[in-house]
């Protein structure tokens, strides 16, 4: 079946084509979901009602003809992801002042810091992780900066903030991000057996 | 953001490592999704109406919205003041007066008048007596005496002449009703009597001085 034909059977709601769509693109775009989410779980509902949407936007593919249909898949998909995530307003506005609240316990080992931190030798579970710990503010602007490689002022446009904010966020995130790699790569570290 | 912090993540290696990962297909999320109802289209009027987004940032919205507070709240304490000075109208209230109707009551016997004049003489009697009243005891007893016979005779003369005069009335009513008779007025005997102290001479209790 050629992609025509394929987006031609599935804008004619048949359900054989609608699964082999699913099964062509499902595990790219369940990870690009995993990346942008907060867990596993929000990224599983998010995701099938992303497909859901995807459906609804392929008759605008027939229209155009830059893009191919997995990155027009990707780009619908990280769009409804934006939208729903900034929707989920209690978190998304909330979320950052309640972890700036957060106390942590002081520890007075002086050679804690001191510890050396290898970032090649990152795996992709531990930045997954610390790209959840993450505001939801700063997860989607580093994702979609550093990640998808968007402009800021497409950013901006998608987040509906100005340029300013969205610099702001990527900074923050950056910042963040380290901190909480270098976190869970201790923790990792002291986890194994030696 | 501490300033001694050193960016050390290579995103160049995070952008290969998170870019084009994968996840495993299963089955259960087909079955979920087939469960999951299709998102429902929105209405064709929300498609029909354009999106008007319009960046207003709160630096303009705030003091608008405090523009228009106290801009209606003068307007309001405005519209309790009158500033132009309304013309005094002065209306006359016409004065009506109520006709009061009084009852005319008839009477077939005339009103009598003549009984002021008796009052007279006895006031002007008991005025003379008064200024006699001055005299001691003894005396004062002769005088009223005298005093009172001589007013039971103005009296008694008064009440004959009153009884003339009624029955002159009365024929002349008779004769001439309208025509109203002048009556002379008594001329009373003025008392003459010593308006000296009677006082003089008479003991008088001394006050003790303590």
């Amino acid at each position: 079946m050629t992609e025509a034909e394929l987006i031609s059977a599935c804008l004619k709601n048949e359900k054989t084509a609608k699964k082999l769509f699913f099964e062509m693109y499902y595990s790219k775009l369940a990870f690009i979901a995993l990346r942008y989410c907060k867990n596993k779980v929000q990224s599983e509902e998010l995701l099938l009602n992303g497909f859901n949407s995807i459906f609804n936007a392929l008759s605008n593919f027939k229209n155009q003809t830059e893009l191919s249909l997995e990155d027009f898949s990707k780009h619908e998909l990280i769009s409804f992801l934006v939208k729903e995530i900034k929707n989920i307003r209690n978190e998304y506005y909330v979320a950052s002042t309640v972890k700036a609240i957060e106390k942590k316990e002081r520890s007075y080992d002086l050679f804690l810091d001191n510890f050396y931190v290898d970032f090649n030798s990152i795996n992709q579970n531990i930045l997954l992780k610390s790209l959840h710990e993450l505001v939801p503010s700063q997860r989607l602007a580093f994702n979609l900066n550093i990640i998808e490689g968007y402009n800021l002022s497409k950013i901006s446009d998608l987040l509906e903030t100005n340029e300013q904010t969205v610099k702001s966020n990527i900074e923050k995130a950056r910042f963040n991000l380290q901190k909480t790699i270098e976190r869970n790569l201790k923790l990792n570290q002291n986890e194994q057996p030696v | 953001m501490n300033s001694q912090f050193s960016y050390d993540l290579d995103e160049r290696r995070l952008k290969i490592l998170l870019q084009d990962a994968e996840l495993e297909f299963n089955e259960e999320a087909w079955q979920k999704f087939e469960k999951l109802k299709p998102l429902e289209s929105k209405s064709t009027f929300e498609n029909i109406l354009p999106k008007i987004n319009i960046g207003i940032s709160r630096s303009i919205i705030v003091p608008i919205i405090f523009i228009v507070l106290i801009g209606g709240f003068s307007s309001l304490l405005f519209s309790f003041v009158d500033f132009k000075k309304k013309p005094e109208v002065i209306t006359e209230i016409p004065m009506i007066v109520k006709p009061t109707i009084k009852p005319k009551i008839k009477s077939s016997v005339p009103i009598k008048k003549n009984i002021p004049l008796v009052k007279d003489t006895i006031s002007a009697i008991i005025s003379s007596v008064t200024i006699v009243s001055t005299k001691p005891e003894n005396e004062n007893k002769l005088i009223v005496k005298e005093n009172l016979t001589q007013i039971e005779n103005v009296f008694q003369s008064n009440q004959i002449e009153n009884q003339k005069s009624k029955e002159n009335k009365q024929k002349e009513k008779i004769g001439k009703p309208k025509k109203k008779q002048k009556l002379n007025p008594l001329k009373l005997p003025i008392i003459r009597a010593s308006t000296t102290n009677l006082n003089e001479g008479a003991l008088e209790p001394e006050l003790e001085l303590k």
